[in-house]
């Protein structure tokens, strides 16, 4: 009788765990389709079809549509923002949300980058939000994360679908890396997503989960955590 | 985009701070640093500079202007010399496309021998990647490079009727400059 247990992967992990400490400060998990139509994905993000923001990533568009819209692998899981607001645009209300979920990427492949990997998103949204309370959500979530005595900043930066944008550094043995994007949501998303800009605010940020399971565990390359090799999955 | 240090120390009186301490002030004030490289006595920044930016700090007078910004340190005067006008028929130009297109000049020059450029004007090009083609099209990848505006040089000679701006037509075929 085979007497191994199986167990979850480290990735899987590693998200539970995410969101058990955005849970602690009330941000409730909320999912969406990795099949992605072209307006979710990116034109209610501001990311319209003529301009250079779409260059910033490789898309996989799939050969058929979804009505009317173009389909892909979603790049990003942000469509899910504008899901979710959507979904409550006629009673809107202040909310925390934290969405994981896998995304695609037509990129060379190598010991950082995969084709396919793991986003973790946020979103918080009320009357009033500032940079202020992004950063302490962020200080909070890597202190918990990865230890506490790490370090973290802001870098200017510039993603389509927030105003100010930032990247988000962590140190980890002396050097600064970037771990994820965030800032204040761009009025147009609000808008597209059936809120009112002038009276909601948010802040949003995201970034790949894999990288963080590098730093965390001293992994040196994320082809590992998909190569199915026991010798790894068994550590965790 | 690559950044020559040596470049960007014309546009300011003052020594302008070491590579390192500008790049410094570059990644936490304007964009992400790609890199930094010392090359024949120079210092090349890569700047990733992304399409928030691109508009204007594609061109080391863009990045200049942000230094003077950050540093307040007293920027050269840059003015440049007027050429000698000769009067006579100005470029024809049609305009199809006010709306795609807002403004388009254009500037007729005479006397002109296409050879090869003088070593500054290549050397300035070649340290920051680009390669050194013939007078005319480095000076206008120079001017690109340093005050952030495309230009394109055409042999007067060579253009019938109107320098017409349009969009192209359907399953329009064009040559290239590459021959295709």
């Amino acid at each position: 009788m085979n007497k191994v247990k199986g167990h979850l992967h480290i990735i899987t992990q590693a998200i539970r765990q995410a969101c058990l400490i955005f849970d602690k400060i009330g941000f409730s998990v909320v999912q969406g389709p990795e099949l992605e139509t072209e307006f979710y994905n990116f034109d209610a993000l501001n990311i319209p079809s003529d301009h250079p923001a779409r260059d910033m990533q490789d898309t996989f568009w799939i050969d058929s549509n979804q009505g009317n819209s173009r389909t892909l692998l979603r790049t990003h899981t942000s469509s899910v923002q504008v899901r979710f607001m959507e979904s409550i645009k006629d009673s809107p209300r202040a909310f925390k949300i934290i969405i994981p979920g896998k995304v695609y990427r037509n990129e060379a492949t190598d010991a950082t980058h995969e084709a396919q990997f793991y986003q973790l998103e946020g979103l918080y949204v009320n009357k009033a939000v500032s940079m202020a309370e992004l950063k302490g959500v962020l200080a909070y979530f890597f202190t918990e994360f990865l230890g506490s005595d790490t370090e973290m900043r802001f870098r200017p930066s510039y993603f389509p679908f927030v105003e100010p944008g930032v990247e988000v550094d962590v140190k980890w043995k002396n050097h600064w890396l970037e771990v994820f994007g965030a800032g204040l949501v761009h009025p147009k998303v609000m808008e597209a997503s059936g809120f009112n800009s002038t009276q909601w605010k948010g802040f949003a940020f995201g970034g790949g989960i894999e990288r963080l399971i590098l730093l965390r565990y001293g992994i040196d390359d994320v082809r590992h955590l998909y190569s199915g090799d026991l010798r790894l999955i068994n550590q965790f | 985009m690559k950044f020559s240090y040596n470049w960007l120390q014309t546009y300011f009186k003052s020594r302008l701070p070491n590579p390192d301490a500008l790049a410094e002030l570059f990644a936490s004030h304007i964009c992400e640093v790609e890199g930094i490289e010392s090359r024949g006595g120079d210092h090349i920044i890569d700047l990733k500079i992304l399409p928030d930016k691109a508009h204007y700090l594609l061109c080391h007078r863009g990045l200049a202007q942000e230094i003077k910004t950050l540093t307040n340190l007293e920027m050269n005067n840059m003015a440049h010399r007027a050429l000698p006008e000769k009067g006579g028929a100005l470029p024809n130009i049609l305009n199809e496309n006010t709306h795609l297109c807002r403004r388009y000049m254009a500037r007729e020059m005479d006397g002109l021998k296409v050879g090869e450029s003088p070593r500054w004007l290549r050397e300035r090009l070649e340290v920051i990647g680009q390669k050194g083609i013939n007078l005319v099209v480095d000076a206008a990848n120079y001017v690109m490079f340093d005050i952030g505006q495309p230009l394109h040089v055409f042999d007067a000679d060579k253009i019938q009727g109107s320098l017409t701006i349009r969009l192209a037509k359907p399953q329009e075929e064009i040559v290239l400059l590459t021959g295709q």
